[in-house]
């Protein structure tokens, strides 16, 4: 972790609004992304690719998990559930929320909620929920 | 410092105001209304775009200390901790060396304790968040001295959050938040966590 990172810390104010301050300004970067981004790709080539296999299109989204290309759509968003994953890394064991498909009574994990920071993959992670609210809802 | 896309990489400057006025509609950070009493100190640059939520730490009863305030302070705050260090140890007779461990320790809790008071009495902060970045404010010591930090969005910055439930490790909380963005190895980051300690 570089010393010469830029930290925005807020002070005289309860520890979580600094969590609020990200939070809000997470949520903003992801709408500037979409429209500015997102939005304009699936209009021009019809599709965004994401993340780790997640293609989003105009009314539906794919996604890959071993050997499988699932697809989601308005007519199973409903199945679409939050759940944890354990994972465990050097400094000890975590619960990462996950977006999920329900499918044949089981959970098939999309991608997690939140990024970790051992996992850049999953950077921008919080454009699947959007997308979802832009497209299938 | 300001981060943004490659070709904007003049800062916008900086407008001092007495209290800046907000929109009706700007909400703090956790969609509240806006205490009437906070002070914005600084205007908004216009690069952000539309302002939606703000929050100052500055409020109107706040001060600032005195001129030559910090180094007074920490010299009290050594001077005391050495004071109550050479005490303890004369009450507990200890060796030349107890004397100058202990003397040294109650020198560091002290002067911390100084830092965090001019931290808390000297320096304040105002936050804008806008359509295409946000900016934060820090005025120091006096309502002139402002510094200025500019994160404006763009379509090749990542970001990476965590949102934690944590099992294995008691000596932490049980939900950590943390939100980061990178862009041309630069990054900024809008909370400094534990995590960031033991990485």
């Amino acid at each position: 972790m570089s010393l010469l990172s830029s930290i925005f810390y807020i002070n005289s104010k309860p520890n979580d609004y600094e969590n609020s301050i990200g939070s809000m300004a997470l949520e903003k970067w992801l709408i500037f992304l979409y429209e500015q981004k997102v939005k304009k790709e699936i209009q021009k080539k019809g599709a965004y690719e994401h993340h780790s296999g997640i293609i989003f299109y105009q009314d539906h989204f794919t996604f890959y998990h071993e050997g499988t290309t699932h697809t989601v759509d308005r007519s199973n968003l409903v199945d679409i559930v939050r759940d944890y994953v354990t994972q465990k890394i050097d400094e000890g064991e975590f619960k990462i929320p996950y977006l999920s498909l329900k499918k044949d009574g089981k959970l098939i994990p999309i991608t997690p909620q939140a990024a970790m920071f051992r996992q850049p993959q999953f950077y921008n992670c919080g454009l699947l929920r959007l997308y979802i609210e832009r497209h299938l809802m | 410092m300001f981060i943004t896309a490659q070709e904007t990489k003049t800062p916008p400057s900086i407008v001092i105001t007495e209290n800046y006025l907000l929109d009706s509609a700007v909400r703090g950070f956790q969609s509240e209304s806006l205490p009437k009493d906070l002070v914005f100190f600084a205007a908004p640059p216009s690069i952000i775009g539309t302002v939606t939520n703000g929050y100052s730490t500055l409020k109107q009863d706040s001060n600032f200390l005195p001129k030559g305030g910090e180094t007074i302070t920490l010299l009290l705050g050594v001077v005391s901790g050495l004071i109550i260090g050479y005490l303890l140890a004369d009450f507990s007779d200890s060796t030349l060396i107890g004397y100058i461990l202990t003397m040294v320790f109650f020198t560091l809790v002290t002067s911390f304790i100084a830092f965090y008071f001019i931290d808390k009495n000297n320096a304040y902060d105002c936050v804008y968040l806008g359509t295409n970045g946000i900016v934060r404010f820090i005025v120091n010591g006096n309502r002139n001295n402002v510094i200025q930090q500019v994160l404006i969005f763009n379509e090749d910055m990542v970001s990476q959050s965590s949102v934690f439930e944590i099992d294995a490790l008691p000596f932490l909380d049980n939900m950590d938040c943390d939100y980061t963005w990178y862009e041309n190895k630069d990054k900024i980051s809008f909370e400094s966590s534990i995590f960031y300690l033991l990485y």
